[in-house]
């Protein structure tokens, strides 16, 4: 029944909403006594009480706002840690790695906050059970279901709206955990349609659509042994389709388009006390990612057909297993020890066909398929050991050893980890560690959008594993008044970054798509402050953040230059008030240095007048920055308990409140007054929303 | 009042838009560029043209006009001092960016270029022009064919010698009297001709010449294959050029094609291309091609593949 004490339920949650004192009292000192550096916990309620943007709470939306980290293009779900690049973040669901973690282009992330029990966001200091990518490790647990009565919610938000419930399916022994999300905004399609008469124009509005939706189920069981299993799935799929109807004198042109993306991941996780001092935790899975984009064209003249199609398919499947034992034998040694086994398919393909008929005779066909297919190994064996160093602090000792086999190639990469705290006193400590990281997946992108055109491939013999090397000093410090501090500063080396070179194409290539990267490296470094406050009614933070990032691809320049996400300053106040049990006021500014881009450095002077030939005169890339980004969210919950217990919540939000024009991207041209000045271009500033909750 | 809110919430939500704002250029002096690539566009008498071109910075010291004033400006090729001459501007009756040279076309030659100008930074560059291309070619109808007016042809390129590091492009020359030089009659490159595995499969003009760049997939074991579609086109004057570029020559064009290309990149929504430079201080390119060039003749036997053609 241990475990039980430690499962709550949602509704619990919600209806004991006012925080403790003691249990903050808590936390703040739970954080004085681990070693680990740069790691974040979210829970649920932080999720679910921060800004909703378009009435849905976001985890990675969540995460941005965290220091030393840059969010990219606006409105989207990029997550740059310290200089990352964005495809090189560690994102578990449970435990299983998740490749495709965002929706609607990355408007929306894949994690359904109903279903998260909470986050741990690493972003440096990584303990050894972690590898795989360099940046950072998003480790998101899924709420077990509850072992004693049936719960649930019910939420629409501007967009999307979700079902959630959970509960014993024999009390005190199994539960589940159940949620679905779906986007809506397709149904107004439907209703559209009766209002347009145009046949034409009907077809191509029902060949028009986007849709996103994503599903969690997790199932557990409590055994008589104290053991537990627990069986989680997941799926998640965005899917849109275009259709375009042209018709001109010769002929009538019908084009299809389609694309799709998602995940499949499944794990089956058994964890068990063998005594008090040892507990053995394994986990085997199947993750899955899959995207597609294809075309269809038809071409009706007069005499012939022609029929066009092209079809571009990226396939992963991964199955691993992990086993981990954690033991606590020796007096002020706590060891974790424990193997991982991933085995990766990677297997794109891209399929056109070109056929004409002159009346039903087929006069020409031409079908042409590339594909290539990856085998690949991953192996881990890891150990790390945190020593309690009497009052002084503590030390974390550790190591990864990864092997990684491809077709005819392998990779053996040694990666020691350690971190140190040292107590000055009982509210201020210091802390350092030193993790290195080497990451076997490379996204290959033509763009910075997530799109169903980025295709993952692994380490080869021309692409080395990507590698870091990441240093974190700083200090805590618990001040009166429920107040702390926490400082951090880091170094971060990255060798083996690879860029797209085949920019004259959506889809990169992939046969030989080896050619078409350059190879670079990485180097990020700064400091990070925050300040916290929390008591029973008010949760306020600052975080500002000084850093600098920087890029060196020798073939595009001799020299380093800023990385694209290379935000120098970042400041973030956040402040929620609790304001009675009916409301909570939720507010947030935003502030950093506007993102870099690339641009002619010179232009040429013809008869008086200025040519801007962007990318001839460049002389390094990024080496513009846009302007300052800023804004300010609003956002109120009105919770209203009803008499039989059951809540509903209204939320209102205002995203960029105060209507800034935030750039997200720019150009040079020549402005009115004959002066050449950047050109901002601004996306939709300001949105306004609204989302309904009902718990029961 | 009332009335107008929705109106001006929904006119706030759908509007985007775009503002100027103050840029900050590394380059704050003006900068000179120079282009010229030997063995391009060069007439019979090996008379050529080459352009310096002084560019204001952005952001920094803006000039008016282009002039410049030279103090220094040495062209060699393999040592010797090339002759040249700076034209006028028609326009201005001043100097102008354009000028004429007597420039050798041999391979193995090494060109360097030193500049001075008045006020500005010294520019340099130099280049070795690449040894012609040897190559022979089979031509034959395609079995197929898309209508009746039209009649495909298969080609075969034959390259000897093909290196590693070879940089190649090709062109079908037709002078067909009225001006024009239709390359387009290259209909695709590659093994499928597709392109479909092609992203540097490309279709590049040096001023009014037309070329494709044979891209690192295109050429296998010695092989080049492409199709071409004729119609009422006469095909006694056409004839294959295929080109050696320098290495430097083959980056520029490359990175030119791709920087055209790459919408998603000039709205900073995907990585940037720039346009490779090999002169130091400066932009531009001084870049150097061998061309052989071989009459074409049609073979009306018709055929689907080539024994051993590679298969997509």
């Amino acid at each position: 029944m241990t475990l039980l004490s430690g499962i709550r339920s949602l509704a619990q949650e919600e209806r004991t909403d006012t925080l403790n004192a003691a249990v903050l009292q808590t936390d703040k000192y739970k954080k004085m006594a681990r070693s680990q550096t740069s790691l974040k916990t979210l829970d649920n309620t932080l999720l679910k009480r921060g800004f909703a943007m378009l009435g849905s709470p976001d985890l990675v939306k969540t995460m941005q706002m965290l220091p030393g980290v840059s969010s990219g293009t606006e409105l989207l779900s990029g997550l740059y840690v310290r200089g990352g690049d964005g495809s090189d973040n560690l994102y578990l669901l449970d435990g299983v790695p998740m490749y495709q973690t965002s929706h609607l282009i990355g408007l929306f992330s894949s994690f359904n906050v109903d279903m998260v029990e909470d986050a741990d966001f690493y972003k440096g200091g990584f303990p050894a059970r972690y590898g795989g990518r360099l940046s950072s490790v998003v480790d998101v647990n899924v709420r077990d279901g509850s072992f004693d009565k049936w719960c649930g919610n019910v939420s629409l938000g501007l967009l999307d709206g979700r079902i959630h419930i959970d509960g014993p399916i024999i009390k005190d022994k199994l539960s589940l955990n159940f949620g679905i999300r779906r986007s809506w905004a397709d149904l107004l399609k439907t209703l559209a349609t009766p209002m347009i008469s145009d046949k034409q124009q009907i077809e191509m509005i029902q060949g028009t659509t986007y849709v996103f939706s994503d599903i969690n189920m997790k199932v557990t069981q409590l055994a008589h042994d104290g053991s537990k299993i627990s069986l989680s799935l997941y799926g998640g799929r965005d899917y849109g389709k275009m259709r375009f109807i042209e018709e001109y004198d010769e002929s009538d042109n019908d084009i299809k388009m389609h694309l799709g993306w998602g995940n499949m991941l499944a794990s089956l996780k058994w964890n068990k006390h063998i005594t008090d001092k040892l507990l053995f935790d394994s986990n085997v899975y199947y993750t899955s990612y899959s995207s597609i984009i294809g075309v269809e064209g038809k071409e009706l003249g007069s005499e012939n057909t022609r029929l066009i199609s092209e079809s571009n398919e990226s396939i992963i499947h991964d199955v691993g297993c992990n086993l981990d034992l954690y033991c606590n034998l020796v007096k002020n040694n706590r060891m974790k020890f424990g193997c991982s086994v991933l085995g990766h398919n990677y297997a794109p393909a891209r399929e056109c066909s070109y056929k004409v008929y002159i009346k039903e005779t087929m006069l020409v066909e031409k079908e042409t398929k590339a594909t290539c297919n990856y085998l690949g190994a991953e192996m881990a064996l890891y150990m790390e050991d945190e020593i309690d160093l009497w009052a002084w602090g503590k030390v974390n000792i550790g190591f990864r050893e990864n092997l990684f086999f491809v077709n005819d190639k392998h990779y053996n990469c040694f990666e020691p980890r350690i971190a140190l705290r040292a107590n000055l006193n009982n509210d201020f400590n210091l802390k350092a560690s030193f993790s290195e990281t080497n990451q076997f997946a490379h996204q290959l992108s033509s763009t910075y959008l997530d799109l169903p055109t980025n295709i993952w491939m692994p380490s080869t013999s021309v692409i080395k594993p990507m590698n870091s090397k990441q240093w974190v000093a700083g200090f805590q410090w618990n001040l009166p008044r429920s107040l702390s501090v926490d400082v951090e500063l880091w170094y971060k080396d990255m060798k083996h970054l690879y860029e797209y070179q085949g920019a004259n194409t959506m889809l990169p290539a992939i046969d030989g798509w080896e050619l078409y990267y350059n190879e670079g490296k990485g180097r990020s470094y700064g400091i990070e402050l925050g300040l916290e406050y929390k008591n029973e009614s008010v949760n306020a933070s600052v975080y500002y953040t000084l850093s600098k990032s920087e890029r060196l691809f020798p073939s595009y320049y001799y020299d380093w230059y800023p990385d694209r996400n290379d935000n120098r300053h970042k400041l973030n106040i956040q402040y929620q008030y609790r304001i009675n049990n009916n409301f909570l006021i939720y507010a947030a500014w935003l502030f950093h240095s506007g993102n870099h881009f690339t641009a002619a450095s010179a232009v040429s002077v013809e008869n008086d007048s200025y040519i801007v030939r962007d990318g001839e005169y460049c002389i390094a890339p990024n080496l513009y920055s846009l302007p300052a980004y800023h804004r300010l969210d609003l956002g109120l919950n009105w919770y209203r308990t009803m008499k039989n217990g059951r809540i509903r919540t209204l939320n209102f939000s205002l995203y960029n409140a105060y209507c800034h024009f935030n750039a997200i991207s720019a150009f040079i041209r020549i402005d009115e007054k004959g002066k050449l000045s950047g050109r901002a271009i601004c996306l939709i500033p300001i949105i306004p929303s609204i989302s309904y909750n009902w718990t029961f | 009042m009332k009335k107008h809110i929705p109106f001006i919430l929904v006119s706030l939500l759908i509007s985007s838009c775009e503002y100027s704002f103050d840029v900050e250029s590394p380059i704050r002096e003006p900068i000179l560029s120079f282009k010229y690539i030997s063995g391009m566009n060069t007439s019979c008498d090996s008379t050529c043209y080459f352009e310096i071109e002084l560019l204001s910075p952005v952001g920094g010291k803006m000039i008016e006009n282009n002039e410049y004033v030279i103090q220094k400006l040495n062209f060699t090729a393999d040592g010797k001092e090339v002759e040249w001459e700076r034209e006028i501007n028609v326009h201005t009756g001043e100097p102008g960016t354009r000028y004429k040279a007597k420039m050798p076309n041999l391979p193995e030659t090494k060109l360097e270029l030193y500049m001075e100008a008045e006020g500005l930074k010294p520019i340099s560059a130099s280049v070795v022009i690449p040894e012609k291309p040897d190559f022979k070619y089979n031509c034959f109808k395609e079995k197929t064919t898309q209508d009746e007016d039209n009649t495909n042809y298969i080609v075969e390129v034959i390259v000897d010698n093909v290196r590693d590091e070879d940089y190649l492009g090709i062109k079908i020359d037709w002078d067909s009297g009225w001006g024009q030089r239709p390359t387009l009659y290259i209909k695709g490159v590659g093994a499928d001709y597709s392109l479909m595995n092609s992203p540097d499969y490309m279709f590049y003009h040096w001023e009014d010449d037309f070329f494709f760049l044979i891209g690192k997939n295109e050429i296998q074991n010695g092989k080049l294959y492409f199709q071409t579609e004729l119609g009422f086109e006469t095909k006694e004057d056409m004839r294959i050029k295929l080109y050696r570029f320098s290495p430097e020559t083959y980056s520029y064009f490359f990175s030119s094609y791709n920087n055209a290309e790459n919408v998603l990149g000039h709205y900073n929504l995907a990585p940037p291309v720039f346009v490779y430079t090999n002169i130091k201080s400066g932009f531009g390119i001084l870049g150097a091609a061998s061309c052989t060039e071989l009459k074409m003749e049609f073979n009306e036997q018709t055929t689907d593949q080539f024994s051993d053609r590679p298969q997509s």
